[in-house]
């Protein structure tokens, strides 16, 4: 049979004293004449005894539980045949003492480990006895008396054994009822919410595993139980602030809603000042119109203005021309007049001469000297008639040289005054341009304000659109913060029912 | 030209000129004697002049060959202020005096393209006078001329007649012809 360590440490716990082993060989009166006995038999039955264990296991193998249960232990009949063929044998060792009652335990212990019952162990003694018996009758035929005290040699010991057995089951009986109770015990703390204990692990090794499981489940049950608090504990930090993140994100919807308004409300202030801006731009389109069509007005006039002032020019340039002329011809007067003064001159001399030859000729020439004096007179006439003219003619040289001073400046005034026209022209042609542009400019700020009006209705759709959007946001919001205080709720409920629990 | 020819030709015509004037004064001092005794309110024609600026002269008919018109005085070299210089008077040279020095008048600086010439006979000469206007000719009575103011200007009254209707200065040329101051007896160095 296998013997591991906790079975021998078991056997030595349930150990019999030497004066229990010497009261229980005395109670069956085993003797050391029955051990001599025994140990005489030991030679008659070693031969016999791998036939004897056969036989053993042919009975055996009749009851397939009883081989279940060989094999669950872990053991084979083959490794149990050389145990048995042992413990047959040690029946006929001769020796009988501490060490003997020890092996017998352990052999009890392991039954009693594997589950092999008493009435199987005791039962298996019968066919021992219907096997070594007719040895010792055989062997002792002619001696009876031996051989009747041999029988009850085997007898007695066999019923130490059959006692030994039954101390064994005995104990594992008493360890069971003893850890039953302590875990029992254990396990009414932890169903009560104590994980702090720990149960006494007891020596029996089926008993020590199932104890060491119970601990390994209660630790595991702390460590849950300690997982779900942290979990719990988290999940209501978490729902607390899940509850504040839901009034942050309220308070924004209820501010979202609140500028979404107040946009809505500028968005109409601005359409009412895109509409006076449309009318103002219409306004100065059409008085763009009207003063273009005055300045294109103004700039024909401009141009007829400049015609004019160029026939103008040219009038006063002919003016000029002839005015020259007019003083060439003075002038020829003037050289006329000078050849009239000098004749007139000559004609005076002429006639003083002649004054003068009357003189000479005394009396005969005085009618002669009248004749002279009328022609001196006429002289001197002509002489001032000359004079007069060429006043007249300087007059008149005065006077055309004036007029052509005159009408020079008359001619530069004219190119000035058409410098200035032109001036005005390019000046009315560059506001009619402007003009032009402004026209195009307000026509399209008209349609720019056209486009900015729809835009606005689209803006103002969308404000809708966001403002309706906002609603339902703070609806849902509101439905979220509900279902996170239930899920606050739930969550402190756990804590609580975690707190039942003591863990350390 | 030669100094020797040129004095010569001078003294040649001084003192021609002067036995012409001497026998002119003799003539006309025997003819005024005569008008003077015959009627002393006689009336007489004389050439009206101007010289200068605005000083008036008179020249009595008697002594005047003629008045002309020259376009050109040409200068004689050499001779003294009063010698305007020579024309050409029909072919032939006539002697042309300006009076300005002798009679202290301010010559005039324009020149015109003209000058009048009155000539005079004197003696058996002829010479001109260049005068600034020919103003015309009229009469003066000899008797009734007033006498020249001796501070007037220089003393030059001695060619002085007298003073014709208180402006115009009547001229005694023969005087003046026979005066010293046309005597020109200079040597040339």
């Amino acid at each position: 049979m296998n013997m591991n360590d906790s079975t021998q440490d078991q056997a030595h716990a349930i150990s019999i004293s030497s004066s229990e082993r010497e009261r229980r060989l005395k109670f069956v009166r085993f003797t050391a004449k029955d051990a001599k006995l025994l140990a005489e038999m030991l030679d008659t039955v070693s031969p016999k005894a791998n036939a004897i264990v056969d036989d053993f296991y042919d009975n055996l193998s009749q009851y397939p539980e009883l081989l279940d249960i060989i094999n669950q232990a872990g053991s084979s009949v083959e490794r149990l045949k050389a145990s048995q063929r042992h413990y047959l044998l040690d029946l006929f060792g001769g020796e009988y003492g501490e060490n003997y009652f020890m092996r017998r335990l352990k052999i009890g212990t392991v039954h009693t480990r594997i589950g092999l019952g008493p009435q199987w162990y005791l039962g298996s003694y019968a066919g021992y006895t219907r096997q070594i018996i007719p040895l010792i009758t055989k062997k002792y035929r002619f001696r009876p008396k031996k051989m009747d005290d041999t029988i009850g040699a085997l007898n007695k010991i066999i019923f130490i054994d059959a006692q030994l057995v039954m101390d064994s089951y005995e104990s594992v009986t008493k360890q069971l009822d003893k850890a039953m109770v302590s875990y029992t015990k254990f396990v009414d703390e932890v169903t009560g919410g104590n994980l702090t204990n720990k149960v006494e692990i007891p020596s029996n090794p089926d008993l020590a595993r199932l104890g060491i499981r119970l601990n390994q489940m209660t630790e595991s049950l702390a460590e849950i139980t300690n997982r779900n608090e942290e979990a719990s504990n988290g999940l209501a930090v978490t729902v607390n602030e899940l509850l504040g993140v839901i009034s942050e994100q309220s308070a924004g919807a209820n501010q979202q809603a609140a500028a979404v308004n107040e946009t809505t409300s500028t968005l109409e202030e601005i359409r009412a000042i895109s509409k006076q801006t449309q009318e103002k731009a219409e306004a100065l389109g059409e008085v763009a119109d009207k003063t273009r069509a005055d300045g294109e007005l103004g700039v024909e006039i401009v141009e007829q203005t400049t015609q004019g002032m160029e026939s103008i020019r040219d009038q006063v340039q002919d003016i000029a021309q002839n005015i020259l002329a007019l003083s060439e011809q003075t002038q020829q007067i003037g050289e006329i007049t000078s050849s009239v003064n000098d004749l007139a001159q000559q004609l005076k001399m002429l006639s003083l001469n002649a004054s003068i030859e009357a003189a000479k000729a005394g009396e005969a020439g005085k009618g002669f000297a009248v004749v002279a004096a009328e022609v001196k007179d006429l002289a001197e006439q002509s002489q001032q008639a000359t004079v007069q003219v060429n006043g007249i003619l300087q007059e008149i040289q005065r006077a055309t040289d004036k007029a052509v001073m005159v009408t020079e400046e008359g001619t530069k005034g004219v190119d000035h005054g058409m410098n200035l026209v032109e001036q005005s022209g390019s000046a009315m042609k560059n506001l009619t341009s402007a003009i032009r542009e402004a026209s195009i400019a307000s026509r399209q700020i008209v349609a720019a304000v056209h486009q900015e009006a729809t835009g606005i209705d689209q803006i103002a759709m969308a404000m809708r659109e966001i403002n309706e959007a906002a609603r339902r946001v703070v609806d849902s919001t509101q439905k979220t913060k509900s279902s996170a205080e239930t899920l606050g709720e739930m969550s402190e409920e756990m804590r609580s029912s975690i707190k039942t629990f003591r863990k350390s | 030209m030669r100094k020797d020819s040129k004095s010569n030709y001078f003294d040649g015509l001084l003192s021609d000129s002067e036995s012409l004037a001497v026998l002119n004064r003799r003539s006309e001092e025997m003819a005024k004697e005569q008008k003077l005794h015959d009627d002393s309110q006689i009336k007489e024609d004389f050439i009206h002049f101007r010289l200068g600026q605005k000083d008036e002269y008179g020249i009595p008919y008697r002594i005047v060959e003629e008045v002309i018109s020259v376009s050109k005085i040409t200068k004689v070299p050499c001779t003294p202020s009063f010698i305007a210089g020579v024309v050409n008077r029909r072919g032939e040279m006539l002697s042309v005096l300006d009076l300005y020095h002798l009679l202290g008048i301010e010559k005039t600086l324009d020149k015109p393209n003209n000058f009048d010439v009155v000539v005079i006979r004197s003696s058996s000469s002829l010479v001109g006078i260049r005068v600034d206007d020919l103003i015309g000719n009229d009469e003066f009575e000899p008797n009734s001329l007033t006498e020249p103011l001796e501070s007037d200007r220089q003393d030059n009254s001695k060619f002085v007649l007298g003073i014709h209707q208180g402006k115009i200065t009547m001229l005694d040329f023969e005087k003046l012809l026979e005066s010293s101051i046309l005597q020109v007896n200079k040597k040339i160095d």
